[in-house]
């Protein structure tokens, strides 16, 4: 087990050092020149060809392509991201401020799409072709066809304006995170319910399923003791992309309610160029994003032996 | 089954038999049905839209009446007019990117899968770079650097779809070269592209198919949400997303500026999402719908 | 077990209880004020930020040497007394005695120099805090209450810039790193700085030693506030409810369509106040085709109704602008809103004198316009930071004259950089004062530079010199009258297409007591302040 960790471990190296140079090649890609954005961005003021010089050669741009995107690496490793133009703090800082909220925004996401989704698909798996199971899987395509924004609205529209029940923006307390995680974890649940339905269904086909039943076990029965277990290895990996993607959709939730995450602040970056900042948050985005990955894949190999001598 | 594709007469009843399985499926067709509605809508746009989409033919915030069957917008526009033309724009976003994405992955997933060795390990680093980012995340990367418009947004989310064609095609690729009839072709000396094309890509269209169908859903879902976040379309195009953020500042007010956009995107992404599944299920045997 | 263990549940709660009832009674002094997220400023110095709100959340920290009242008239601030010479071209202020900044550090003469230095300096990069200050020749100071500032030309708008220049501890800005908001803002007024959450709030707190002398505070000593937090909203459907569903005691800048939600309801207060200065300008590139013609700048304003934009889109709430003053300016030229009517006719005869002919599908194209291919469409480009509304429905107002208004939305920064590289063609601008000065920052050509705020590279000397006496006339109608003429000379070269002005909605609650909003709607006092349930 400690091999197969390590050979994971190292295969996460090249990933992230062209996951580096993706994000590095892009921003470079830019039109306009950093320094020249970065005084007229945050301070505003006379823009002379010295203060020009002076902040390029400060800011490293002098330096040819492969040294600049040498001291990026080696910054990051250090988690030296540079400063943000428009708030002129180091990234890093604003990066691990946010992150807390974001993270929080995931999980909680992620809690409710398990506790909605697994349900759901395991009533439909149990009531297969029945008007229960069209019911489920009616909802589960709903559920993650709708736009994260317009979902959100939605429930703002309803839980804050109309009853009042749950604040419409801002983060810090419980009540504020109740309708984002709604609103990203009822998108998942969708997905996560059908994925849990057609596992659960496809096991139930399989040798063993057969001799449960043929040894006159209730047929209902058999679907949640066996194929549950079963259905679990699929669904595990599921939820590994789904929390990428909660983490993504996180962007347009925190938009939406103004919650002071990551999401909202890669969003305010962009729009206001302030590259080292896009450049930093979604870089550390990917990383968390790939261990995330990893720990699956690890959880994935604790429960299946296979998968580690099948590598 | 792979050889069969080559035999005409054999390959007309699994077609049959997939036709069969898939019409089986209601939510298939209901979804099917509704893919085909949006898609005339799209084309006759012109001939069913009551007004311009971008005059300004009534007073703003109507409710739905008889004259505006979905009300007016901030402005006083047709909110039925701007769903009926934003539908030719925000369907395409997503055939466009998912061709975008759909043709340089399947590309690079047949190059990979076909050819090994070093352009293997170089094509596969980078789709496993590209897959390091939450799709959104690698469309708004892109729209950072190229900026926000409508074109801009059809590349960004194509090469966000790009990874799963990539790795999709590879895996497949490597599970047939291996066959004894492609080893066959290449030693009767049919030149790399006439076996990929001839052999190879035929046994892939199926699960691309597949595949394609799912994203255009998540492609469009995609590109709202950029246009939401004022990354995409630029007003005042009539883009499902774009209209859907200009009237969320009259969401109690007037519900209907945000809400009917929604709607429709809701049911094209409904119906690719049962496309897609119900094509899965008709050409994949094994994985039943229900 | 279970016995013990329920016990320990319940005195828990009750405890939690305790605690929960405690917080409210403190809780009561707490103002929470919801701003729109735009208004959310890039850093907090006003020494070097050019943003209102930058001054606005910098006086609730920090007093002014003087205090432009809520009625219009200066009234001591910091300064208890000040004079200027006959020509204008030395000021003598007279600070209070025993005050002291937040870090304890004394309040004198040599802090109020050290300010105005720093604000002067070249690497401090002040944005327009220096251009309003001047080019101060030197200054003397007697050490304690005495300071003498003198010009070599006159300068005789000083106060409209002391009244906004904060005043930070010297020793605090002589240790501070840059971007440390907490080490810099350390002020003399009746809040302390506790934090900046940015996308998010700025939080302050009750300063206890304020010694609530500025002659805008009705008693002395700290104010009956404990704390303020300004929370930033994107969402303007948010901002129109906040107060409603009482997360917040009080709005600033109210969304004006959400206003009839409060209107008539006595638990709630609505003021309005109107911003003087330019309004929601768009001024145009005279430098590039097709708005280097004034003929087609004059059919842009001629065919565009803002008027009908008012009704459209805030209810008919916000306050006309015709000109690059806006109405509401006491130095308002009224010629501008008979100059150009809304005329369709009119304009489309200018478009084609102009060589723009309506082309297949209505759109003109040009024929024959100089530096511009034959068949090219007219199209007008718009960059604007918000209210882009505006140009939407501007952009139906153009388009059956055939001409496509295309709107972009950028950030501030972007939009400097735009400017900077004069690459635009109808840009967004306001400069909000009641003082006529901001022509001259707009439309002086002198301030055709970088860094400098006149864009549209229109040169006029005579424009010019006028615009230059407005720094050295006393007078206040003979400086009006000056402005009306630079007005007049602005829009018959119909440089700018005047909007709308956006008046300032503030939303309380029943709870807010003695919230004075200030001459314009762009600032607030909250020294006589409570929140009373």
């Amino acid at each position: 087990m400690r091999r197969y960790v390590l050979g994971r471990l190292l295969q996460l190296v090249p990933v992230l050092l062209l996951v580096s140079l993706i994000v590095f090649a892009v921003m470079r890609l830019l039109p306009g020149d950093p320094a020249l954005l970065m005084l007229s961005g945050a301070e505003g003021g006379a823009i002379t060809p010295e203060r020009l010089n002076e902040l390029r050669e400060q800011m490293g741009l002098n330096e040819p392509l492969a040294a600049q995107y040498l001291n990026f690496v080696l910054g990051a490793l250090q988690g030296d991201l540079g400063s943000s133009i428009r708030f002129q703090v180091p990234v890093t800082e604003l990066i691990l401020d946010r992150f807390g909220s974001t993270f929080e925004l995931a999980v909680a996401g992620l809690f409710l799409a398990i506790v909605i989704g697994m349900p759901l698909g395991m009533i439909a798996a149990a009531r297969q072709g029945g008007w229960i199971d069209s019911l489920c899987m009616t909802l589960s395509y709903i559920g993650s066809s709708m736009p994260v924004y317009w979902l959100g609205l939605l429930l703002v529209l309803v839980f804050s304006f109309t009853l009042h029940w749950f604040p419409s923006a801002g983060g810090g307390s419980f009540e504020a995170l109740i309708l984002p995680a709604f609103t990203l974890g009822l998108l998942s649940a969708g997905v996560l319910a059908r994925l849990i339905r057609s596992s659960m269904l496809e096991v139930a086909t399989e040798d063993y399923m057969r001799t449960a039943r043929a040894k006159g076990l209730f047929p209902r029965l058999i679907i949640f003791r066996h194929g549950l277990k079963n259905a679990m290895i699929p669904v595990l990996t599921m939820m590994g992309l789904q929390f990428g993607a909660l983490l993504a959709g996180t962007v347009v939730t925190e938009t939406v309610f103004s919650r002071p995450g990551l999401g909202r602040l890669i969003v305010d970056s962009i729009l206001s160029k302030d590259y080292p900042l896009v450049q930093g948050a979604i870089l550390f985005l990917a990383v968390v994003y790939l261990l995330v990955n990893l720990a699956v894949d690890l959880a994935y190999a604790l429960l299946d032996p296979r998968i580690r001598y099948g590598n | 089954m792979a050889t069969e594709t080559l035999d005409v007469g054999a390959t007309e009843r699994p077609v049959r038999l997939a036709m069969g399985r898939y019409f089986s499926h209601p939510g298939a067709v209901i979804g099917l049905i509704i893919l085909v509605c949006w898609i005339l809508v799209t084309i006759f746009a012109p001939i069913l839209a009551p007004y311009d989409p971008n005059e300004l033919v009534s007073r703003a915030r109507q409710a739905p009446s008889a004259d505006h069957w979905l009300g007016t917008d901030m402005l006083g526009r047709d909110v039925l007019s701007r769903v009926i033309y934003g539908s030719r724009i925000s369907i395409s976003i997503g055939f466009i990117a998912v061709l975008l994405g759909g043709v340089s992955g399947v590309i690079l997933g047949l190059l990979a899968g076909y050819f090994a060795g070093w352009v293997d390990t170089v094509i596969s680093r980078f789709v496993d770079a590209l897959l390091a980012f939450p799709s959104i995340l690698l469309a708004l990367v892109v729209i950072a650097a190229l900026g926000a418009s409508i074109q801009n947004m059809m590349i960004a989310v194509g090469i966000a779809t790009l990874p799963d064609y990539a790795r999709l095609v590879r895996g497949t690729v490597l599970a047939i070269k291996s066959q004894p009839y492609v080893e066959a072709a290449r030693l009767v000396g049919n030149s790399h592209l006439r076996i990929l094309a001839r052999h190879i890509l035929i046994n892939v269209n199926a699960p691309i198919v597949v595949l394609a169908t799912l994203q255009i859903g998540s492609a469009i879902l995609i590109g709202a949400g950029l246009s939401f976040l004022g990354l995409g379309a630029q007003p005042p195009t009539p883009e499902w997303g774009l209209m859907s953020a200009e009237g969320r500042q009259m969401l109690q007010r007037a519900w209907w500026i945000s809400t009917f956009p929604g709607v429709a995107i809701l049911s094209v992404v409904i119906a690719c999402n049962l496309v897609g599944d119900g094509l899965r299920s008709a050409l994949d045997p094994k994985m039943r719908m229900g | 077990m279970s016995r013990m263990k329920s016990a320990a549940l319940l005195s828990g709660v009750a405890s939690l209880a305790l605690i929960a009832s405690v917080g409210e009674s403190f809780a009561q002094s707490d103002l929470i004020i919801a701003m729109p997220a735009s208004n959310e400023p890039a850093s907090l110095d006003g020494h070097i930020d050019p943003y209102q709100s930058t001054w606005l959340i910098n006086s609730l920290i920090t007093d002014p040497l003087v205090v432009l009242s809520p009625d219009g008239t200066y009234i001591p601030g910091l300064a208890t007394d000040w004079s200027v010479s006959d020509d204008g071209t030395t000021w003598t202020f007279t600070l209070r005695e025993g005050l002291t900044f937040h870090d304890g550090e004394p309040f004198n003469a040599e802090a109020v120099r050290a300010n105005l230095e720093r604000i002067l300096a070249p690497e401090t990069a002040s944005a327009q805090m220096a251009s309003d200050i001047g080019p101060i020749a030197s200054m003397e100071t007697d050490g304690e209450t005495g300071l003498t500032i003198n010009y070599d030309t006159p300068w005789v708008t000083l106060l409209d810039a002391v009244r906004r220049a904060p005043l930070w501890s010297p020793a605090a800005l002589a240790t501070a790193e840059p971007g440390d908001m907490a080490a810099i803002l350390v002020g003399t007024g009746p809040f302390r700085f506790v934090d900046w959450v940015q996308n998010d709030n700025i939080s302050l707190e009750r300063w206890d030693d304020y010694a609530g002398v500025t002659a805008i505070s009705e008693a002395p000593g700290p104010v009956g506030l404990d704390s303020v937090t300004i929370r930033f909203i994107g969402e303007s459907a948010v901002m129109g409810e906040v107060l409603a569903t009482g997360e917040v005691n009080m709005v600033y800048t109210l969304p004006p369509l959400f206003s009839d939600r409060y209107v008539g309801d006595s638990d709630y207060t609505l003021l309005s106040k109107g911003q003087a200065g330019t309004g929601l300008q768009m001024v145009m590139n005279t430098r590039v085709p097709p708005l280097d013609d004034v003929r087609v700048r004059q059919a842009l304003i001629l065919g565009t109704d803002s008027a009908a934009a008012n009704d459209i889109l805030y209810d008919g709430l916000y306050q006309a602008s015709d000109g690059p003053l806006n109405n509401i300016h006491p130095c308002f030229w009224e010629g501008s809103s008979e100059m150009y009517p809304v005329d369709q006719e009119r304009a489309a005869a200018l478009l084609d004198d102009a060589g723009w002919v309506v082309g297949d599908g209505g759109m003109r194209v040009a024929q024959g316009v100089e530096g511009v291919e034959d068949g090219t469409p007219l199209t007008v480009r718009y960059s604007t930071l918000h209210h882009q509304e505006i140009g939407e429905v501007f952009q139906a107002q153009l388009r059956p004259l055939g001409v496509d208004l295309q709107i972009e939305v950028v950030p501030g920064p972007v939009q400097l950089d735009m400017v900077q590289r004069r690459d635009f063609e109808l840009m967004y601008e306001r400069q909000r004062s009641p003082s006529p000065l901001i022509l001259d920052q707009v439309w002086n050509s002198a301030y055709d530079e970088p860094g400098g705020w006149a864009w549209t590279g229109y040169a006029n000397p005579d424009l010019d010199a006028i615009l230059e006496q407005l720094r050295a006339v006393f007078d206040d109608d003979e400086r009006c009258g000056l402005a009306r003429e630079a007005q007049q000379i602005i829009m018959e070269n119909a440089l700018m297409l005047p909007t709308l002005s956006q008046p300032i909605i503030v939303g309380l609650d029943a709870s807010v007591q003695g919230f004075e909003m200030g001459a314009e709607g762009n600032w607030f006092f909250l020294q006589n302040a409570s929140i009373e349930n």
